[in-house]
C-alpha cells in the first residue's frame, strides 16, 4: 500500500514540478551534537507543504526538488534547517541541548525501548572502579560501597535481592561489548560441594556476568535496556547491556585512581590517521582491591588489555568498515587466613578467570540510496578463558569420618580418613564461546515511511574444554560429602540458532509522528540428545514498541512535544550448561559399619549409586514484559516516566527431588572382635533390607520473579545563570519471589531411630515481595570558565520493605519410604509421624518489615588543569546522611553509615 | 497393708507400755491434710500413706485413708504426745498441656509437736513437692566441652561424655533411665504459649539405658561412664581422654556418610526415642543446653504419641519481634531424677527447668566464643562424708570449668 502511494505521490510531484528542471539530491541528516542519523526527518521544499522525503535508518534522503530551490529539514525537538539543496550532510541543532553540553547523570534514550544512557563525562564524573559503579545512574540507582571481593551481579527493576534461586533474573541480562556477548553459559567454576564462604560467595555460575570484571576506562558509551530490547538481541530475559567502546582520537590518556578499598590504574593510546580512515586504539588497566585497607590477604585484582582496530572504506558503490578487537581480561580473588592466626596451617582460596577475546564486525552499505538493500552486517566473536580456582586447605576432622571414592556404582568399602591432612581441591575451566552474527537490512524506498526490515540469523555455540574438578576424593575438601572429580571437557557444546525479523516504521500523521517496531525471534537449541525437551523446540519472541508523538507546541519562545509509547514482548534465556549437564550425584549408603580397636580390622562398606540429576524437562526461561511511557519535552526540560510489568514464571532453580534407596543394614554385632586377623568378611553376616528417602537436586523452572515497577527520570535544561542543572530520577519497584512448582521437604526430625520416613509435597515453599521507593535529586554546575564542574546529589530512599507471602502449613502431598505419592487429609495430622509434616509457620512471619526514610548525600568534583590536559576528581559518598533510628515492636534499630572517598587524576596528552 | 501396720502400732503400744510402765502414755489426735502441688492442673491423689516417727522413741505409725477435703486430702489419727516426723507419699496425677501424667510425690514435716494441750498442733498440712521419690542417682560429671587437638588446638569433638553416679545408699537399678538434652537455650530467653516449665522439661533429644528392669545395677556410690563414643581417644589426640571403658555410649545409626558415627560393641549402646535433628547426637560444646536423667513412666509408644509438644514463642531479635513455632518432647519434672542447668558464665539468660529441679547452673564456658572452654569439665562437688552435693541447685552443687575427671 505503502508502495503505490509513494508511486502516486512521486507521480504527482513529476505533474507538479514538471514545467521547472527537476534535480535529483541524496543526503544524510545528522545530529548537530552527536553525529548521530536522525531517523524520520522530513524533507520539504520550501514554501510547500508537502513532504518531499523522509530519511531513512540512515538518515539518508533521496528527493526531486526544484534545481536551486531551498528546503527545509524538520525533526521534533530540533531547530527547523533551511538550506539550499544539496548532496552531502545536513547538520541540524537540538532546541535545547547546546554543543558541548555537559551530561553527568544517565539519561533516557530517545528510542522506543526504555533505555539508559551513559556517556563518557557521565562516566568521568562517577570516577567509577568497575562497571558495577555505573547502575547507581539508572532509576533505581543508589550509590553503594564497592564490594570489589566478591562478583558483582546485575539486577535491574528488582526490589530486594531474592536468592540464588531468583538469579535468573542477572542471568537473563545479557552483556555486549562493542557488539560481542560475554557468553558465561559455560561457566563451571564452583568448588564442587563447597559449604565455605571462601567459595561459596564467589561462587558466580548461572548468575551471569561479574560486573567487577569490566573496565570502564575505555567505554564510550553505555545503554542499559531496562525494556523491550530489539529482537536482535536473544537469549536475555530481563534487560541488555550495549557497551561501546572508544574509537579513534590521538591521545594518551592515563588514570590514576584511589578510594578507600583499592586503587586503579589505566593507560590508553589512540592512533588514527584520517586519510586512511583507520583507527587502533590499545590499553591497558589494572585494579587492587582489598577488603579492607589493611587486609593484603582477602583482595581482588583485575588486568585489562585491549586493541581496537577500525577501518572505513569508501567505496564507489558500498562503504565498508571492519572493526577488529582483540581483549584480554583477568580477574582474580585471593583469600587466605593468615598462618599465625590459623596454628600455621595452610588455607588459602585462589580464583583466576583470564579471558581472551576476538571479535571482528563487518558492514557494507550501499551508496545507491534508492536500492532496496541498506545494510550488511555481520559479526564474529571468539572468546576463550583459562579459568582456575585453587583451594588448598589443612584439615583437621573433628570427629571419625569416612570417604566414599567409587566412581561406579555398587558396593565398595569406604576409606577412613586420617584425622589430619592438607589437601587441595581444583576447578579447572577452559570456556569457549562463538558467536557469527549476519543480518541485512532492507528498506522500501519511500517519501513518506521511513522504514526498514532487518533480517538476521545468530549462531551462538558454548562449550567448556577444561578438566573440572580436580580432587583426591581420598583427602577430600570437604569430608562427609559424596563428592567426586569430574571432567567437563567430556559435556557436549551448546548450540543456538537464532533467527530474526523486525520492521521499523516512521511515519508522519497530519502533524503527529508515529513510530512502530515489531519483530519476531525464533531461537532453537541444538546437540541436545533426543531425551530433552528442548531438543528441536523453537521458542518465539514477538516484541513490539510503538510510540505516538503528538505535534510539537509553542510554549513562550521554546518549544514542547509529548510521546507516548508502549511495548510487549517474550523474553527467552535458554538454560546454561550446567543446567543441561549438571554433575551425576552419588548417592552412598553406610550399610556395613564395624568398629575395632584396632584400625586395621574396621570394615564400613558402602551401597552407592550414581544418579544423572539432569532434568530433561528444563525448558527455557521466559520473561514478558508489557511497559507504557510518557516523554515530556518542554523548553530543553524533560520527564520522561515509565510503568512496567514483568512476570517470569519459568526462572531457573535447583529443586531437591527425593527418591527411595535400598541398601542393605549389616547387623555386625555377631562379629567376634578377637579372632580378627584383618577386617570381617561380610559374607555371613546377615542383613535386613532397609530403604531410605534420599534427595539429590535438579533444575527446574520453579521460580517465579514477577516485577512491577514506575521509573522516572527529570532532566532540566542548564540555567545558564547558576550553570547547574537539576536531575531528578528514581523509581518505584516492587518485586515477587516466589517457587512456581511444588517442591519436597523431608522433616529432620527422628522418631525411634529413624528420620521421619516421609517427604512433604508443598505447593508453597517461599514467596516474598519487596518493595521500594527511591528518588535521587542530582544539582550539577559546569563553569567552564573556571574549568570546574561539581555535583551535589541526595539520593532517597522513601522505603525499602519487605513481607513473606502466606503458605500453608500443610502439605498437599505426600511421599512414603517406597516413593508412593498419598494426598494429604487433615486427619493425618494426628499421625505421629505425619504430624511432623505440618510446618510451623506463624501469622507473624507474614508480617511486613517496613525500612523508612533515609538519605545520602553524595558529592562529586572535577577540575581541569593545564589546558585540560589534566583533570583532578574526587568523590565523597555518603558526605552528609540522614538515617535516623526507627521503631520496630518496641525495639529501637539503630543505622549507621560511614562515608567513602576517593581521589583521581586523569592525564589527557 | 493396713493390717501390717495396725500390727506393728500394737506392739510398738506394747513395748512401748511395757518399758515405761511409770509413765502415763496419754493419746491425742493429730490430723493430717497433705496438699498437692498449687501448680498442678487438675490434680488427684491415690494411695497415699503417711507415715509418723516419734523422735523419741523411733516408733513409726502409718496413716491411710486420706479422704478429698476440698482441695486437698485429710485424714486423722490418734497418737501419743510426742514430736514426729512425718513423710507422705501418694501417686499424683495431673494435666500437662492436653494429657495427662502420672508420678509418685512425696512430701515430709519434721519435729511435729503432737499434744492434747496444744490444740493448735492438732493439725498439720504437708505440702506434696515435685521431688522423686528415687533421688539417688545424679550427674556428677558432664565433659560437654570436648577437647583440642595438641598442637592446632583446633576442636575435637568425639570424646564428650557423662558421669552418673549412684549417691544413696542402696542399689539403684540404672535400666529406663534416660538422658536427655533440652530443647531451648539458657543464652535466649523465649516467651512460650503454652508454657509448660512448671510442670515439665522439654527435650531436643532422649537416649535410654536399655535394659529389663534389673539388667544395670550401680551399687551405693557406683558411676555409669556414658560416652559419646567408646573409644581411646588418646590414640588419635594425646589431649583426649580414653573413653574406651565406658559401660554405653550414644550410636546414632544412619546410612548417611555425613553423619558416620563408630559403634563400639564394648560399649551398650543407648536406644534413641527421639532427636529432633537428623544427624549425630552430640551435647552442646559451649554450654548452652542443659541436660538430664529422667526415669521414663512410659513405654516408647505412649511416650511418643502423648508428649508431642508443639508451641509458640516470641522471639525478640535485633530487627523487631515476631512469633515463631516449635516442636518437641515435654517430660514432667515428676520423672526427673536429676537435672543439671548448663550455660555461658556472660550470656546467661534464663533456666531451661522449673527452679524445683535446679535453681542454679554452671558452666565452662566465660563468654560465647571463648576457646578457653575446650577441654574443662563440670564436676559435682562432694561433703566431708563423700556424698556428692545434691541441693537441686547447680551454682552451688557443681564446680565450674574443672579438669574432665578422666582426663590423664
Amino acid at each position: 500500500m505503502f508502495i503505490n502511494r509513494t508511486s502516486l505521490l512521486l507521480l504527482l510531484f513529476i505533474v507538479v514540478f514538471s514545467l521547472r528542471a527537476q534535480v535529483k539530491i541524496t543526503g544524510s541528516v545528522l545530529d548537530k551534537a552527536t553525529q548521530e542519523p536522525m531517523i524520520g526527518a522530513t524533507i520539504t521544499v520550501a514554501g510547500s507543504k508537502n513532504i518531499a522525503a523522509v530519511t531513512d535508518i540512515d538518515g539518508r534522503f533521496s528527493a526531486i526538488v526544484p534545481d536551486k530551490a531551498a528546503i527545509t529539514i524538520s525533526y521534533i525537538g530540533y531547530k527547523p534547517l533551511v538550506e539550499k539543496a544539496h548532496n552531502g550532510i545536513y547538520l541540524i541543532e537540538s532546541q535545547t541541548n547546546a554543543l558541548n553540553e555537559v551530561v553527568v547523570t544517565a539519561q533516557e534514550s530517545q528510542k522506543l525501548s526504555t533505555s539508559s544512557v551513559i556517556g563518557r563525562q557521565a562516566m568521568d564524573h562517577l570516577q567509577p572502579s568497575s562497571f558495577g559503579d555505573m547502575i547507581e545512574l539508572i532509576p533505581g540507582g543508589r550509590a553503594q560501597d564497592p564490594h570489589l571481593t566478591s562478583p558483582n551481579t546485575i539486577s535491574l527493576r528488582e526490589a530486594g535481592g531474592g536468592n540464588n534461586n531468583y538469579a535468573t533474573s542477572s542471568l537473563g541480562t545479557s552483556f555486549m561489548i562493542d557488539g560481542a556477548p560475554i557468553s558465561t553459559n559455560a561457566n563451571l567454576q564452583y568448588v564442587s560441594g563447597g559449604t565455605d564462604s571462601e567459595s561459596l560467595k564467589r561462587d558466580f555460575i548461572n548468575q551471569g556476568v561479574d560486573m567487577r570484571s569490566i573496565s570502564t576506562d575505555d567505554i564510550e558509551r553505555i545503554e542499559i535496556v531496562r525494556g523491550i530490547p530489539s529482537v536482535e538481541y536473544g537469549d536475555l530475559t530481563s534487560g541488555l547491556v550495549k557497551i561501546e567502546r572508544k574509537r579513534g582520537g590521538n591521545n594518551v590518556t592515563a588514570r590514576l585512581k584511589a578510594d578507600m578499598g583499592s586503587y586503579l590504574f589505566y593507560m590508553g593510546k589512540g592512533f588514527e590517521w584520517q586519510p586512511r580512515k583507520l583507527s587502533l586504539n590499545i590499553n591497558a588497566d589494572y585494579l587492587d582491591s582489598r577488603i579492607d585497607p589493611r587486609n593484603t590477604l582477602e583482595n581482588y585484582k583485575r588486568i585489562t588489555l585491549s586493541a581496537r582496530a577500525h577501518k572505513v572504506w569508501n567505496g564507489k558503490r558500498f562503504n565498508t568498515t571492519l572493526s577488529t578487537n582483540i581483549d584480554y581480561t583477568g580477574s582474580f580473588d585471593n583469600d587466605k587466613t593468615d598462618p599465625d592466626l590459623n596454628e600455621g596451617a595452610i588455607d588459602t582460596y585462589k580464583s583466576s578467570y583470564n579471558r581472551w577475546a576476538f571479535m571482528t564486525s563487518f558492514s557494507l552499505k550501499p551508496n545507491d540510496y534508492d536500492s532496496w538493500f541498506k545494510a550488511l552486517n555481520a559479526t564474529l566473536s571468539t572468546s576463550l578463558d583459562n579459568d582456575n580456582i585453587t583451594r588448598e586447605k589443612f584439615i583437621q576432622l573433628r570427629r571419625a569420618t569416612i570417604a566414599a571414592t567409587s566412581m561406579e556404582p555398587g558396593e565398595s568399602d569406604a576409606v577412613i580418613l586420617p584425622y589430619s591432612y592438607t589437601t587441595k581441591h581444583q576447578v579447572e575451566g577452559r570456556p569457549f564461546n562463538l558467536f557469527l552474527k549476519v543480518n541485512a537490512k532492507l528498506q522500501v524506498p519511500s517519501t513518506k515511511v521511513s522504514n526498514s526490515l532487518m533480517l538476521g540469523v545468530d549462531w551462538n555455540v558454548d562449550k567448556n574444554y577444561g578438566k573440572g574438578q580436580i580432587f583426591d576424593p581420598t583427602l577430600p575438601l570437604y569430608p562427609g560429602m559424596s563428592g567426586r572429580p569430574r571432567d567437563i571437557s567430556q559435556i557436549p557444546a551448546n548450540y543456538t540458532l537464532s533467527l530474526y525479523a523486525e520492521e521499523n516504521l516512521k511515519t508522519t500523521i497530519g502533524r503527529n509522528t508515529l513510530e512502530v517496531v515489531a519483530g519476531i525471534r525464533g531461537s532453537h537449541m541444538m546437540n541436545l540428545s533426543s531425551r530433552y525437551t528442548l531438543n528441536g523446540k523453537y521458542y518465539w519472541d514477538p516484541r513490539v514498541n510503538i510510540g505516538w508523538t503528538f505535534p510539537q507546541f509553542k510554549v513562550g519562545n521554546d518549544v514542547g512535544f509529548v510521546r507516548l509509547s508502549g511495548g510487549l514482548g517474550e523474553h527467552t534465556k535458554m538454560p546454561t550448561i550446567e543446567h543441561l549437564y549438571p554433575e551425576p550425584v552419588y548417592i552412598d549408603l553406610v550399610q556395613f559399619n564395624y568398629y575395632h580397636p584396632n584400625e586395621a580390622y574396621k570394615r564400613i562398606n558402602i551401597m552407592t549409586y550414581v544418579v544423572d540429576p539432569t532434568n530433561y524437562d528444563l525448558r527455557a526461561a521466559r520473561n514478558f514484559k508489557w511497559e507504557v511511557s510518557t516523554d515530556i519535552n518542554i523548553a530543553g526540560n524533560r520527564l520522561s516516566v515509565t510503568y512496567f510489568r514483568e512476570n517470569m514464571t519459568s526462572g531457573f532453580r535447583s529443586t531437591a527431588i527425593y527418591a527411595p534407596f535400598d541398601y542393605k543394614l549389616y547387623d555386625t554385632s555377631g562379629i567376634d572382635g578377637s579372632i580378627l586377623t584383618g577386617p570381617p568378611s561380610m559374607d555371613d553376616v546377615p542383613f535386613e533390607m532397609t530403604r531410605e528417602l534420599v534427595a539429590h537436586s535438579h533444575y527446574s523452572n520453579g521460580s517465579q520473579t514477577k516485577k512491577e515497577g514506575i521509573e522516572y527520570t527529570f532532566a532540566s535544561r542548564r540555567i545558564e545563570k547558576i550553570h547547574t542543572r537539576l536531575t531528578i530520577n528514581g523509581a518505584w519497584f516492587k518485586t515477587v519471589h516466589r517457587n512456581s512448582v511444588a517442591l519436597m521437604e523431608r522433616p529432620s526430625q527422628v522418631v525411634g531411630d529413624k528420620q521421619i520416613p516421609y517427604v512433604g509435597i508443598y505447593k508453597d515453599i517461599e514467596g516474598y515481595t519487596d518493595e521500594m521507593v527511591n528518588t535521587n535529586f542530582t544539582l550539577d554546575t559546569d563553569v567552564p570558565r573556571l574549568k570546574l564542574g561539581f555535583s551535589i546529589s541526595a539520593q532517597c530512599q522513601w522505603f525499602t520493605s519487605n513481607q513473606r507471602m502466606p503458605i500453608s502449613n500443610y502439605p498437599n502431598e505426600y511421599m512414603d519410604i517406597d516413593g508412593n505419592m498419598h494426598n494429604w487429609t487433615p486427619e493425618l495430622a494426628n499421625d505421629v509421624l505425619l504430624r511432623y509434616l505440618i510446618r510451623n509457620n506463624t501469622e507473624s512471619m507474614y508480617d511486613l518489615f517496613k525500612v523508612p526514610f533515609s538519605m545520602n548525600i553524595n558529592f562529586k568534583v572535577t577540575k581541569k588543569f593545564f589546558n585540560d590536559h589534566l583533570h583532578i576528581a574526587m568523590f565523597c559518598n555518603k558526605i552528609w546522611d540522614y538515617t535516623p533510628s526507627y521503631e520496630r515492636d518496641g525495639v529501637t534499630i539503630r543505622r549507621h553509615m560511614t562515608p567513602y572517598f576517593g581521589l583521581e587524576m586523569n592525564i589527557k596528552l | 497393708m493396713n493390717k501390717k501396720y495396725i500390727a506393728y502400732f500394737l506392739a510398738a503400744l506394747l513395748i512401748l507400755s511395757s518399758c515405761s510402765k511409770d509413765e502415763e502414755i496419754i493419746n491425742a489426735p493429730l490430723s493430717i491434710r497433705l496438699q498437692l502441688p498449687m501448680n498442678l492442673d487438675n490434680a488427684t491423689l491415690e494411695h497415699a500413706e503417711a507415715t509418723l516417727t516419734n523422735i523419741e522413741t523411733m516408733v513409726s505409725y502409718s496413716v491411710g485413708n486420706f479422704k478429698l477435703d476440698g482441695n486437698s486430702y485429710l485424714s486423722t489419727v490418734t497418737l501419743p504426745e510426742g514430736r514426729y516426723n512425718i513423710e507422705a507419699t501418694g501417686n499424683i496425677s495431673y494435666s500437662i498441656g492436653s494429657s495427662t501424667a502420672s508420678t509418685t510425690m512425696k512430701a515430709e514435716a519434721l519435729g511435729v509437736e503432737v499434744a492434747t494441750k496444744n490444740k493448735a498442733n492438732s493439725m498439720v498440712t504437708l505440702l506434696f513437692n515435685n521431688y522423686n521419690a528415687e533421688a539417688g542417682m545424679v550427674i556428677e560429671e558432664i565433659f560437654f566441652t570436648s577437647s583440642t587437638f595438641s598442637g592446632t588446638q583446633r576442636p575435637y569433638t568425639d570424646d564428650q561424655y557423662l558421669i552418673l553416679t549412684n549417691n544413696s545408699d542402696h542399689l539403684i537399678y540404672a535400666d529406663s533411665l534416660a538422658i536427655v538434652e533440652s530443647k531451648f537455650q539458657s543464652d535466649m530467653q523465649w516467651e512460650l504459649t503454652p508454657d509448660l516449665m512448671r510442670d515439665a522439661i522439654t527435650v531436643s533429644w532422649l537416649y535410654l539405658i536399655p535394659g529389663n528392669g534389673t539388667s544395670v545395677p550401680v551399687d551405693a556410690g557406683e558411676s555409669l561412664l556414658i560416652a559419646l563414643n567408646a573409644k581411646n581417644h588418646t590414640l588419635i589426640n594425646s589431649n583426649s581422654i580414653d573413653l574406651s571403658g565406658a559401660q554405653f555410649e550414644f550410636y546414632d545409626v544412619s546410612p548417611n556418610t555425613e553423619f558416620f558415627d563408630e559403634d563400639n560393641p564394648a560399649a551398650t549402646n543407648l536406644i534413641k526415642w527421639y532427636s529432633d535433628l537428623w544427624s549425630y547426637t552430640m551435647l552442646n560444646n559451649k554450654g548452652t543446653k542443659s541436660y538430664g536423667i529422667v526415669r521414663m513412666h512410659s513405654d516408647y509408644d505412649t511416650f511418643i504419641e502423648s508428649n508431642y509438644y508443639k508451641y509458640t514463642y516470641i522471639v525478640n531479635a535485633a530487627w523487631g519481634t515476631y512469633e515463631s513455632s516449635g516442636d518437641g518432647y515435654f517430660i514432667p519434672n515428676s520423672w526427673v531424677i536429676d537435672w543439671v542447668n548448663l550455660s555461658i558464665q556472660n550470656e546467661w539468660a534464663w533456666n531451661v527447668a522449673s527452679p524445683a529441679l535446679d535453681s542454679g547452673w554452671t558452666y565452662c564456658a566465660e563468654t560465647s566464643s571463648d576457646k578457653s572452654r575446650y577441654g574443662t569439665s563440670v564436676i559435682r562437688k562432694s561433703d566431708e562424708s563423700g556424698k556428692l552435693v545434691d541441693t537441686n541447685n547447680s551454682t552451688n552443687d557443681f564446680l565450674p570449668r574443672q579438669k574432665p575427671s578422666l582426663a590423664q
